[in-house]
């Protein structure tokens, strides 16, 4: 879901390739001296079907190592046979399968490093009958 | 986080009293929800924002289940009132300390009473949005699914439109028990009290489960028994409170070890808590506690005084039973500082006549009640 980056996510990054002028080289390489972060897409807000399965997919660019961790409503989300989480050095990628009404909430994508923290959330809507 | 500490801040109590403050905070906003119309009647997604004390991971399902918070204030309510229902007669009776500006007790210390009261409470919630499941009040849940039990007989029907004990419990898991896993709300460095409140939460709920149960009725032409229905029904949120007490009395102390579990203080060995979550989230399946027993950290205090750091009201002004050996006794409830005694009298009408024709004349009459009050 994160392939296509909306608009306000460009913008987003546009910044902070700005802010981050100074670090990074225009190849988009990470400068030999100072650490940062910054997240490759935007999480889009979703309304799903019961029962369907929705794929969150969270990427971000920076010094590695970098963490990601994922919440809901705030709170870490417990993995289970239905709720599954894949992390590889630059991206993690939430499952849900079998969508219930009490999926929906907020769900962040948190991403950090020695250089800072960044975040993206969606919200998955109340799903439909 | 910056609304509950902007909170703190407004409120200006001690450090102490942090935690607990944001607690009582959420229940008692929301509790206030059943007996304001005006927040009550709208479903409008603004409401989250005037409910104080609500954690953000519970604002954000506030936002998105907003149908839900009317039931879950009415729902706390219910739970505040049995709990205090359940206690008049005990040293703690599960009152609001006088100017808080709080509905509902306040809890500093992990005591048993601690226990019943967050029992209570996801138990109360889980129960009035089931019974509202089933009444076909919110938009995100009908009628019970729940297959016929083996204890209905072949001959009595399933399918009557029952309460959502399931429905309920699993949404007052999500709403209730986030506050003790969200990270900008970590307990400060006491992740056995939330330990404590997720257990306890845990069984207050198992025991409405385990207490919900077919009810069926007869229809028929004058009492005959021609057609038997049945469908899952909720206990009265009285049964619960019992049973809920009797907890209360039997409630295991545990303590947090070194891997971030809890685990059982008796007689002086120590057993792993049954299907505690440990730090990495994963439930782990052990002898030991049954999931529907309250568990405590802390000793409870005597409850006499008033004690702001605490949130104990204190015993003095209540009234006592003179020569009664139990709690609600004034030996007891006043904690050996002694009593007044009090004649009340009050005037009503009494020994009325009908004379002819037609009125009833009666004659007033002073009754005197006397009433023993703890100094």
């Amino acid at each position: 879901m994160s392939t296509n980056s909306t608009e306000s996510s460009i913008e987003k990054v546009t910044q902070q390739k700005e802010e981050n002028d100074g670090d990074s080289r225009k190849d988009g390489l990470p400068s030999t001296s100072r650490p940062y972060i910054r997240l490759a897409s935007e999480l889009r807000n979703l309304t799903k079907d019961l029962g369907d399965e929705v794929r969150f997919r969270c990427e971000a660019l920076g010094t590695p190592p970098l963490t990601f961790s994922w919440l809901k409503n705030q709170a870490l989300v417990e993995k289970s046979r239905r709720i599954k989480i894949k992390t590889r050095e630059n991206s993690s990628r939430l499952v849900i399968q079998h969508l219930d009404v009490l999926d929906s909430g907020y769900y962040q994508c948190v991403v950090s490093n020695s250089a800072a923290s960044v975040n993206t959330t969606s919200v998955l809507r109340k799903l439909l009958a | 986080m910056r609304r509950a500490f902007g909170l703190f801040l407004l409120i200006g109590y001690s450090n102490l009293l942090v935690d607990a403050i944001i607690d009582v905070a959420w229940w008692s906003s929301v509790a206030q929800l059943s007996t304001s119309p005006l927040l009550a009647s709208s479903a409008a997604r603004s409401q989250c924002t005037h409910l104080k004390g609500l954690s953000p991971g519970q604002s954000q399902i506030c936002e998105l289940f907003s149908d839900h918070m009317p039931a879950v204030g009415t729902g706390a309510h219910n739970a505040i009132q049995e709990c205090q229902h359940q206690f008049r007669s005990h040293r703690w009776n599960c009152s609001t300390p006088f100017g808080s500006g709080y509905i509902g007790p306040i809890h500093q210390l992990g005591t048993r009473e601690a226990a019943f009261t967050y029992a209570i409470l996801s138990a109360g919630v889980a129960h009035e949005i089931g019974k509202r499941c089933k009444k076909g009040e919110l938009s995100s849940c009908t009628c019970s699914q729940e297959p016929k039990p083996k204890e209905v007989e072949d001959d009595y029907s399933w399918g009557g439109c029952g309460d959502n004990v399931d429905y309920g419990s699993r949404f007052s898991r999500d709403f209730i028990d986030i506050r003790e896993k969200e990270e900008s709300v970590k307990r400060s460095n006491d992740n056995g009290r939330s330990l404590m409140n997720r257990r306890n939460n845990e069984a207050g709920r198992k025991i409405l489960k385990r207490h919900t149960k077919p009810k069926c009725k007869c229809h028929g032409v004058s009492g005959a028994c021609n057609l038997k229905t049945c469908w899952m029904q909720l206990p009265a949120i009285r049964d619960i409170g019992q049973h809920l007490l009797d907890k209360y009395r039997t409630a295991k102390r545990v303590q947090i070890n070194n891997r971030g579990n809890l685990q059982l203080l008796a007689n002086g060995n120590e057993y792993p808590v049954n299907r505690i979550a440990g730090k990495n989230g994963s439930e782990r399946k052990a002898r030991g506690v049954p999931p529907t027993d309250l568990v405590f950290m802390d000793d409870s205090p005597d409850y006499c005084r008033y004690d702001r750091s605490l949130g104990t009201v204190g015993t003095e002004g209540r009234h006592c039973k003179r020569g009664s050996s139990g709690a609600e006794g004034c030996d007891a409830l006043c904690c050996g500082r002694g009593y007044n005694t009090l004649t009340l009298e009050t005037t009503a009408k009494c020994k009325c006549k009908f004379e002819w024709c037609c009125k009833v004349v009666c004659q007033t009459c002073v009754n005197s009640t006397r009433v023993d009050i703890c100094k």
